[in-house]
């Protein structure tokens, strides 16, 4: 294949790099939460506290992610990547030796900086340098890093934190991010054809506060609940900014970010499906460990060994789901995922304090099958009507859509799960005349959050499946290839 | 085998709809795993909620007991209050021919009640109800599950001949100090009887009026110890 400066490159290479990239940075970003309980005696601080390496790195990929369409349009894909991965290797090094949690934080800002800019980047380079008819095949092959992360993360760093210290999860990363660099600066062409366009400062400014606001305000829903001013009050100004970035970027012929590709019914109705997957999945990784771990006892080490048979079939379903796009399209394909998605998570909406493991570990296989059908396939999908520089556009506003829902997603269902256990929890006068019915008392009130939670995600699928039965059937022509 | 099933049901699922290039495959290959895949789920949640295939089965077993102190006069069992609770508390108890004491599980379905009893010996009776399979083809069907049995509740009483008493831990304690201290004004007791005794009737040895003061203490002892216990179980509990 020949880049845009008319070198020649190889495809796979290049392909290979992006994906061990993406793995590394995907890894770091599912490993942190484990270390919470360790960070926050070692370092004496507050759990609001020490939330922020999540919120935090949540917001600058939030920040990061719009802008990175333009971005790619600007400058050569090498030295976006090279500065991405270089960004994501200093902040290792920072976390690595830091002395104090205000370091930790800064490397892991600086970690989320590149991040931002690797996540859109496989996407948009993938989806441009494969034509049409492979997409899928490809999609799928990038998905397992996607999919595989967030599930070995948590296993991993609770391996790491039986065996060895804190610091290990940033060190143990930092050679093999070392060597994808030095990989991505012989692998890395420039393949993205530029089209270089002002740069809008303006627009910058209102997307990365407007975005930044409204996550901020969905990650402080946790602790603050969403009466609380500073929660609504980010959200209703997020919104606001967003809106004007929508008004200032709408007539704009050479956007910071395309919005106007949301008027194509493909590429928004298959965005929404892999946002509502991704939402689904996520919150249920985050609130299936702590059933396991407060209700069963478990530690995080053995709730993440729980997860990780599904995540390892999504690896194998999405390389096949994936090659099965390119010859039957998006729709059976996201109907077929969302059905499972939405059988695989019912079950848990149904949890009692003695369920099987097996029955757990099962049910999860069902449902990361179905995410995994539904994911990589429909990424692609969304980019059947794109073409050249929409689709790193489209790109951009897909992954934006992806993590604003994830994260508002998470915010409902971690809502959902203290609101109801809250209400329906014991008098704690109870505590010291009848400890037992105290603590099966409060048992049962999680039960009730969990359960309702739960529904909250079995809905999301269901709204998911409604969705997936407004994707069009491929033409005639895709069929037979 | 219901987890196999969910399997298969997921695998035809996926290959029945994906790689089948007939919409009559599809649908007979697809469309059957779907139906086996809904039913393995319902199933799997119907025996984890409501108990499908399942029958609750009551073992009982019974215990002899002996004292869980060492006490000469009074045979006891202990309990010891959760925390500061009013009435949530495990029972200690020791069966018969061992020295390791054992207690009630400290759970909501453990229920444990204490009568009195017009027999000589102490008993534990034990009964414990689980779920367990209908018949041996709901058993196949959730084999290799893990979820075979299920505590529903367990049903403990003691029974206690009259002498006999129930102490909390801490009462106990109490009792064998006083009863340190009573040895030791008895004994002080002991000698100045025998020495009045002895004043009063000189020709009677010191092995005889030592015998004499004995049975007199002798005779006050039961109520002596009925009393004591009653202090005891006004001591308090935790």
């Amino acid at each position: 294949m020949v880049d845009t400066t008319g070198h020649r490159y190889s495809q796979l290479w290049l392909t290979l790099t992006l994906i061990l990239g993406t793995f590394c940075t995907a890894l770091t970003t599912n490993m942190l939460v484990t270390t919470y309980p360790t960070l926050m005696t070692k370092f004496s601080i507050s759990s609001a506290t020490v939330q922020w390496l999540t919120t935090g790195s949540l917001l600058v990929m939030g920040i990061m992610i719009p802008v990175s369409a333009w971005l790619l349009n600007n400058f050569s894909l090498r030295v976006i990547y090279v500065a991405a991965l270089s960004c994501f290797l200093g902040g290792l090094i920072i976390s690595y030796t830091a002395t104090n949690f205000q370091l930790i934080l800064l490397g892991r800002l600086v970690q989320a900086l590149g991040i931002g800019i690797t996540f859109p980047t496989i996407q948009t380079v993938l989806l441009v340098i494969y034509p049409p008819e492979k997409r899928g095949t490809m999609m799928g092959l990038g998905g397992i890093v996607i999919g595989l992360a967030p599930a070995l993360g948590p296993t991993v760093s609770g391996w790491i934190l039986d065996n060895a210290s804190w610091r290990d999860l940033f060190g143990m990363m930092i050679p093999p991010v070392f060597i994808v660099l030095l990989l991505a600066i012989f692998t890395v062409k420039p393949v993205i054809p530029l089209k270089k366009s002002p740069l809008d400062a303006g627009a910058i400014a209102l997307s990365t506060l407007g975005f930044g606001s409204l996550l901020y305000g969905f990650s402080s829903v946790g602790n603050s609940g969403w009466g609380a001013p500073i929660v609504w009050g980010s959200i209703v100004v997020g919104i606001l900014l967003i809106a004007g970035f929508v008004w200032r970027e709408w007539p704009q012929a050479q956007p910071l970010l395309n919005i106007r590709l949301l008027k194509v019914p493909s590429f928004t109705i298959a965005s929404l499906i892999t946002a509502l997957a991704n939402t689904a999945m996520i919150g249920i990784q985050v609130v299936l460990p702590m059933y396991l771990q407060n209700v069963r006892g478990l530690t995080p080490l053995q709730s993440g060994l729980m997860i990780l048979p599904g995540a390892l079939l999504y690896g194998v379903i999405s390389l096949v789901s994936g090659r099965a796009y390119d010859h039957i399209g998006g729709r059976r394909l996201a109907l077929m995922g969302m059905f499972l998605l939405t059988l695989g998570t019912l079950p848990f909406a149904f949890l009692t304090q003695q369920t099987p493991y097996t029955y757990i570990l099962f049910e999860y296989i069902v449902l990361m099958s179905g995410v995994a059908l539904v994911a990589m396939p429909l990424t692609a999908a969304s980019s059947v009507d794109l073409t050249g520089i929409q689709l790193s556009h489209g790109t951009a506003i897909n992954s934006t859509m992806r993590q604003v829902m994830t994260s508002m997603g998470t915010a409902i269902l971690g809502s959902v799960l203290t609101n109801v256990t809250t209400q329906a929890q014991p008098a704690v006068a109870l505590l010291t005349h009848a400890p037992l019915v105290y603590r099966d008392q409060l048992t049962t009130a999680a039960m009730h959050g969990f359960h309702a939670a739960f529904l909250v995600a079995t809905v999301m699928g269901l709204l998911g499946l409604i969705l997936a039965s407004l994707v069009k059937k491929p033409q005639k022509a895709q069929v037979i290839k | 085998m219901i987890l196999i099933i969910l399997m298969l049901g997921l695998l035809g699922f996926i290959v029945g709809f994906l790689a089948l290039k007939q919409r009559v495959q599809r649908w007979a290959v697809g469309g059957t795993s779907l139906l086996v895949l809904v039913i393995a789920a319902s199933l799997m949640i119907g025996n984890d909620t409501q108990h499908w295939g399942m029958q609750a089965v009551t073992k009982t077993t019974t215990t002899t007991l002996q004292s869980a102190v060492k006490n000469d006069a009074v045979s006891l069992l202990l309990y010891a209050p959760i925390k500061h609770a009013t009435t949530e508390r495990i029972y200690i108890y020791r069966p018969m021919n061992q020295t390791k004491r054992q207690h009630t599980a400290a759970n909501l379905t453990t229920h444990v009640t204490v009568r009195p009893s017009k027999t000589n010996t102490a008993v534990l009776t034990t009964k414990t109800t689980r779920w367990t399979y209908r018949n041996a083809i709901w058993r196949w069907l959730f084999s290799l599950t893990g979820n075979h049995t299920t505590l529903i509740n367990r049903r403990q009483t003691f029974r206690l001949p009259n002498n006999w008493a129930t102490l909390s831990v801490s009462q106990a304690q109490w009792l064998a100090k006083q009863a340190q201290v009573l040895k030791t004004t008895e004994q002080a007791t002991m000698a100045t009887k025998i020495k009045q005794l002895r004043t009063a009737d000189p020709s009677l040895s010191v092995a005889q009026a030592k015998a004499q003061v004995e049975q007199q203490l002798q005779k006050q002892t039961p109520s002596r110890l009925a009393k004591l216990i009653k202090q005891a179980q006004q001591q308090s509990k935790y």
